[in-house]
């Protein structure tokens, strides 16, 4: 009897263990198709605002200009109600990819709004700056729906500013407050009506975020059911009594004792490591120094950014 | 030889009282000293032996450590050196009624079946067999059986109708032979330790390791540690039944037998020391480690550890044996006969395993919930 119910409790405990295992394994085999989507394709258009022929042709652009300025030019679109917001959405589709120098462009067709975004290199030549140029290239274009024309724009741009040192951003730590310089500094690149409230976005929860392991319902589901094995097999185990004595319990106190300690010192070893970086907890971007804007995605990539309404 | 205790004034049978330690007679009420008893006494004759340990450290701590194990005189001192002769095939009668005496070949103390009286057999208590030391029972049968009932009412895990506790086979106070061994364990451990301490400069976070030689020698003397010498009882069961309590620590004398069952050693001290050489070593280990603080990291690279045995004594500990008739089954559990302390499995009910585990585990899950909840609110 005894028997069957430890082997009952360490069945439980095995089976915790094994969801345990196909969680780790789910997120791991999860992490290794990620990387195998690092093909040549540049071009995702889910909003289908692109002909075949025009997709073809961009996607060939993308390329050519791309490697000739030495990044990856990048064009996303959607029409996606239930997506994070543009900032986010950028940040998350380069998490799934490995670190690189790239460039995205982002038309969020549901909210209306456009979003460019630098990683690596493009991060210090296509800067928040620049990002505003381009947006002023392209606006007329994309009013008037012509994609690929606006498209063509932001690849040639992109590329050109690419070999365009005069006032580069080295600068990639974003943590000054948007509230701190809003005033100063978004008045130098935002052109008035098509200012881009960044701040709008700050209250909307970062789902990725939420999900710490701690947190993950599944992963406390188990942790409760691991705790509660381990606390009725501990009380299983101990039900026929335990052992309470120990070596005080028989020590001649008078007669035992220490009669030879030695410490000595040999050595210190010093390293050190340098401390992380706290750019903006919320992770949503801010400013640096020099006014430029940019942020930091959740993989710890920080990235030049700016947006716009259509 | 069968020894009865017959009440002087009425001729009952007299028997130990655990709540007076005297010898009373159930019938008039008579009570006699047991200590006094001076004619009934068996002195030990081939107990113990001891040997001059402070003489023998005196030398060792003006040697170096390194002689300490090259000393010749640097043995286990046994208590015993003569050789078992049972006497198996000796048929003993009851001294009151004359019935043969239903005896297996451990017996010591026993009543008789048909009239019930204690009788001790004394033939089996002397010589190498004579016990030198006693620790007497303080608990009686219906304390014990009281304190069994109380325990398995407790019990969580345990189904309800074993709570019962209404089907008790029977209790029997049992004398269970040990030996407590005095055992002197010396130590030396050399370690490598750490003491890790981290600081922040500009901006990078510094981590500073200290590595430190540590050497420790420890000598430690255990008294009395008891080992169960018999053959039928459990091992595990009875190193549990500890901790005993010495201030009750009696010269042995066979009127302490009378009324309970008794049984002589299987094994005498020698065969039993690997076993307490074992646990002391655990005991020494677990000293040295305690004598090294202050550390981050601790990590021995050697533990030289030596136990000898100063003395062993052959001693009877009270034990109170319940047997539980549950499902066709019987469960055996053990007291303590001085603390009243249990052990022994009880059965376990799978149904109340259930709902302990639903229990702990759903509210670990609430809290875990209420947590995240809280969190979640203070992050955003």
């Amino acid at each position: 009897m005894i028997n069957l119910i430890k082997s009952k409790s360490l069945l439980l405990i095995l089976f915790a263990f094994a969801l345990i295992n196909v969680v780790i394994i789910n997120s791991a085999s999860s992490n290794t198709s990620a990387s195998e989507t690092e093909n040549n394709q540049r071009i995702y258009d889910k909003a289908g605002l692109l002909s075949t022929s025009e997709y073809e042709d961009l996607e060939q652009l993308c390329i050519e200009y791309g490697e000739d300025a030495g990044i990856d030019i990048y064009i996303l679109t959607h029409n996606d109600s239930d997506s994070v917001y543009p900032e986010a959405y950028i940040e998350n589709f380069e998490d799934t990819l490995p670190v690189g120098d790239r460039v995205y462009f982002l038309y969020d067709k549901y909210r209306g709004e456009i979003f460019i975004e630098g990683y690596g290199l493009a991060e210090t030549y296509i800067h928040s700056k620049r990002i505003d140029l381009i947006f002023d290239q392209m606006m007329t274009d994309l009013r008037a729906k012509a994609f690929y024309d606006a498209f063509k724009t932001y690849i040639s741009l992109s590329a050109s500013y690419m070999k365009d040192d005069f006032e580069i951003n080295e600068d990639h730590d974003y943590s000054y407050s948007s509230e701190y310089q809003s005033e100063t500094e978004k008045s130098n690149y935002s052109n008035g009506s098509e200012s881009y409230d960044y701040d709008s976005y700050y209250d909307e929860p970062r789902t990725p975020k939420e999900e710490s392991i701690l947190t993950n319902l599944w992963f406390q589901i188990i942790a409760s059911l691991v705790i509660g094995a381990i606390v009725v097999g501990t009380m299983a185990y101990n039900s026929g009594g335990k052992m309470t004595v120990q070596g005080n319990n028989y020590i001649d106190p008078g007669h035992s004792g220490l009669i030879g300690r030695r410490d000595q010192y040999i050595r210190t070893r010093v390293t050190r490591v340098r401390k992380p970086t706290q750019n903006n907890n919320s992770g949503r971007g801010g400013f640096n120094a020099g006014g430029f804007r940019g942020g930091v995605s959740l993989g710890g990539r920080s990235h030049s950014s700016g947006g716009r309404k259509l | 030889m069968v020894v009865h205790y017959k009440c002087p004034n009425c001729g009952a049978d007299m028997a130990f009282d655990s709540e007076t330690g005297l010898l009373r007679c159930d019938s008039c009420g008579r009570t006699d000293n047991i200590e006094k008893m001076a004619g009934e006494k068996q002195p030990p004759s081939g107990g113990t032996v001891t040997y001059d340990m402070s003489e023998e450290d005196k030398r060792a701590a003006e040697a170096a450590f390194e002689k300490d194990y090259e000393d010749d005189k640097d043995e286990d001192t046994p208590a015993h050196h003569a050789t078992f002769t049972g006497n198996e095939a000796t048929e003993y009668h009851c001294k009151n009624c004359g019935a043969v005496l239903i005896t297996d070949t451990q017996t010591t103390a026993t009543t008789c079946n048909f009239c019930g009286a204690g009788v001790v057999l004394s033939d089996r208590l002397s010589g190498s067999l004579a016990p030198v030391k006693v620790i007497p029972f303080t608990i009686n049968k219906a304390q014990a059986q009281e304190a069994f009932i109380k325990w398995c009412k407790k019990g969580r895990l345990t189904p309800k109708d074993f709570m019962n506790a209404d089907r008790i086979k029977n209790i029997t106070g049992l004398y269970v032979p040990f030996w407590l061994y005095d055992l002197n364990g010396r130590g030396e451990a050399e370690a490598t330790c750490t003491r890790v301490h981290t600081y922040t400069r500009g901006d990078w976070i510094y981590t500073e390791t200290k590595y430190y030689y540590v050497y420790r020698k420890v000598d430690l003397n255990y008294l009395r540690i008891p080992c169960d010498a018999s053959k039928k009882m459990d091992d595990s069961m009875m190193d549990k039944l500890e901790p005993y309590h010495y201030d009750n620590l009696k010269d042995f004398n066979m009127p302490y037998l009378a009324g309970y069952i008794a049984e002589k050693y299987d094994y005498d001290d020698q065969k039993l020391l690997p076993r307490m050489k074992e646990r002391v070593n655990s005991y020494v280990e677990n000293y040295i480690r305690s004598t090294i603080s202050g550390y981050t990291t601790v990590s021995f690279h050697r533990k030289d550890i030596n136990i000898r045995q100063k003395r062993a004594d052959y001693t009877l500990l009270p034990v109170w044996m319940v047997c539980y008739d549950y499902k066709q089954a019987e469960h055996n559990f053990a007291m303590n006969g001085q603390t009243g302390k249990i052990v022994g499995k009880p059965p376990l009910s799978a149904k109340r395993i259930a709902a302990w585990f639903l229990g702990i585990s759903t509210g670990t899950f609430a809290i875990l919930r209420i947590l995240t909840m809280l969190l979640g609110g203070g992050l955003s």
